[in-house]
């Protein structure tokens, strides 16, 4: 069943309200309401005493379009939290080799059973964040020699690989607490 | 032309010791030597085995002291590298001890110098923290740590990377070709190279493009008659595919 916490915090809009109340507003179980209130509130987004919720401020920011709810990890420590990841992986290779480009990275996070999708979507999983790791000052990209883009580690702040959130373009370095804000897409092909 | 890493039998040999390492009857004898020849995929292993795991890599440079040492080891693992050597050992020692991280050392002869100075404080770490370190070098580093017993018996394991094996050089044209080498190619491959798997990768790249270029579903000798495969640095000249031997 999809996450419900989207309407669960439009519904708190309007003010306090019961675990029953949204509930019935909602159409699902008082448990499903208490598990979505329960990440919500994890994202402080909205605070909870017992069966009684409202909106914290970050909650009405998010209501009124100035930040993201979304469903899933939160922004940071995702990457660390998982130390098999790619991204992990690809940090750490970083981190021996100095240098690398995509096609050098990928023996080294690529598992042995890795199918040629799994390969294609390692390729440009690994470009997505070499890249952001450029913007976020990390990494700079070597000049090119007709070969594939090449990039040195020119910022290596420690052992936990920095976490990039595509949603909310920002790349969190777990290792001095800063959050890179990136510029969006738009601003990037202007 | 595939990115996978191929696990030739050097691999499989140097998985097989770091098993026999964490199952070690001595606690303190936490070391292991892996030496061999440039080229036959030292350095590619053990990264591939330190991105896996988490150890600490460090490439040994050839000024080296102690001090410079544990700066380095310092800047791998986030530590405070101020104060006395004393005061950075001990906080070193402290984050060794608790997370158990290997320690990986390439280029492992610079730490020899001195009477093994650096070595000696490398040994310091793995005796206490009874975690493992794999040090790595080319053929003399066996001959040059056996002057010094006090380290060397701690050397639970050593591995020596050999050529590639005809098997290994089939294994990595199968994983990694995405246009089948006939077994006559992969024999020439092997003999062209002599085991060495970054050669073997050139090889394998120019096969690829000959047999995409031209649509065959397998390459064989004579597909490729009469071009360059590889490089002879010594000889500086190209090897050349040579004339198949037809069937009498």
């Amino acid at each position: 069943m999809a996450w419900r916490g989207l309407e669960v915090l439009g519904l708190l809009a309007d003010g306090q309200k019961l675990t029953f109340e949204l509930a019935n507003a909602v159409g699902i179980s008082n448990a499903l309401v208490r598990k979505a209130c329960s990440k919500l509130a994890g994202k402080g987004l909205i605070r909870s005493g017992g069966d009684v919720h409202e909106l914290t401020d970050a909650g009405r920011e998010a209501l009124s379009g100035g930040r993201n709810a979304v469903s899933g990890p939160g922004k940071g420590g995702c990457v660390e939290r998982y130390k098999g990841s790619m991204r992990a992986k690809a940090w750490r290779a970083l981190r021996i080799r100095r240098k690398a480009s995509v096609e050098d990275l990928l023996p080294l996070v690529l598992g042995q059973a890795a199918t040629p999708m799994d390969e294609a979507n390692a390729r440009a999983s690994l470009d997505r964040y070499l890249s952001a790791l450029a913007k976020s000052g990390h990494l700079t990209e070597l000049p090119s020699r007709g070969g594939p883009a090449r990039w040195i580690l020119t910022n290596d702040t420690g052992p936990c690989a920095p976490a990039w959130n595509n949603s909310q373009r920002t790349v969190t370095d777990p290792n001095t607490g800063e959050v890179h804000a990136l510029p969006s897409r738009e601003a990037d092909h202007a | 032309m595939r990115k996978l890493f191929v696990r030739t039998s050097n691999y499989e040999r140097f998985s097989a010791a770091v098993t026999a390492v964490e199952n070690r009857g001595a606690a303190e004898a936490g070391m292991m030597l892996v030496y061999g020849q440039p080229g036959y995929g030292k350095s590619e292993v053990l990264t591939s085995w330190a991105v896996d795991c988490g150890a600490v890599f460090l490439r040994a440079n050839v000024d080296w002291t102690p001090r410079y040492f544990l700066v380095e080891l310092a800047k791998a693992l986030a530590v405070d590298p101020r104060g006395t050597s004393e005061q950075l050992f001990n906080r070193l020692l402290a984050v060794i001890a608790t997370q158990q991280i290997p320690l990986v050392i390439d280029e492992a002869e610079a730490t020899l110098k001195d009477h093994a100075a650096v070595l000696e404080k490398i040994r310091d770490f793995s005796d206490r923290t009874e975690t493992m370190v794999a040090l790595v070098g080319m053929e003399a580093i066996q001959t040059a740590i056996a002057k010094y017993p006090q380290i060397s018996s701690r050397i639970a394991q050593v591995v020596e990377f050999s050529p590639a094996s005809l098997e290994d050089v089939a294994l990595a044209c199968q994983q990694l070709c995405e246009v089948r080498i006939a077994p006559d190619l992969v024999a020439e491959i092997h003999r062209q190279t002599a085991g060495r798997m970054r050669e073997v990768m050139n090889a394998i790249a120019t096969v690829e493009r000959v047999g995409k270029m031209n649509g065959l579903e397998a390459v064989d000798v004579p597909a490729v008659e009469g071009m360059t495969l590889t490089h002879d640095w010594r000889a500086r000249r190209p090897r050349v595919v040579g004339k198949a031997k037809r069937a009498a």
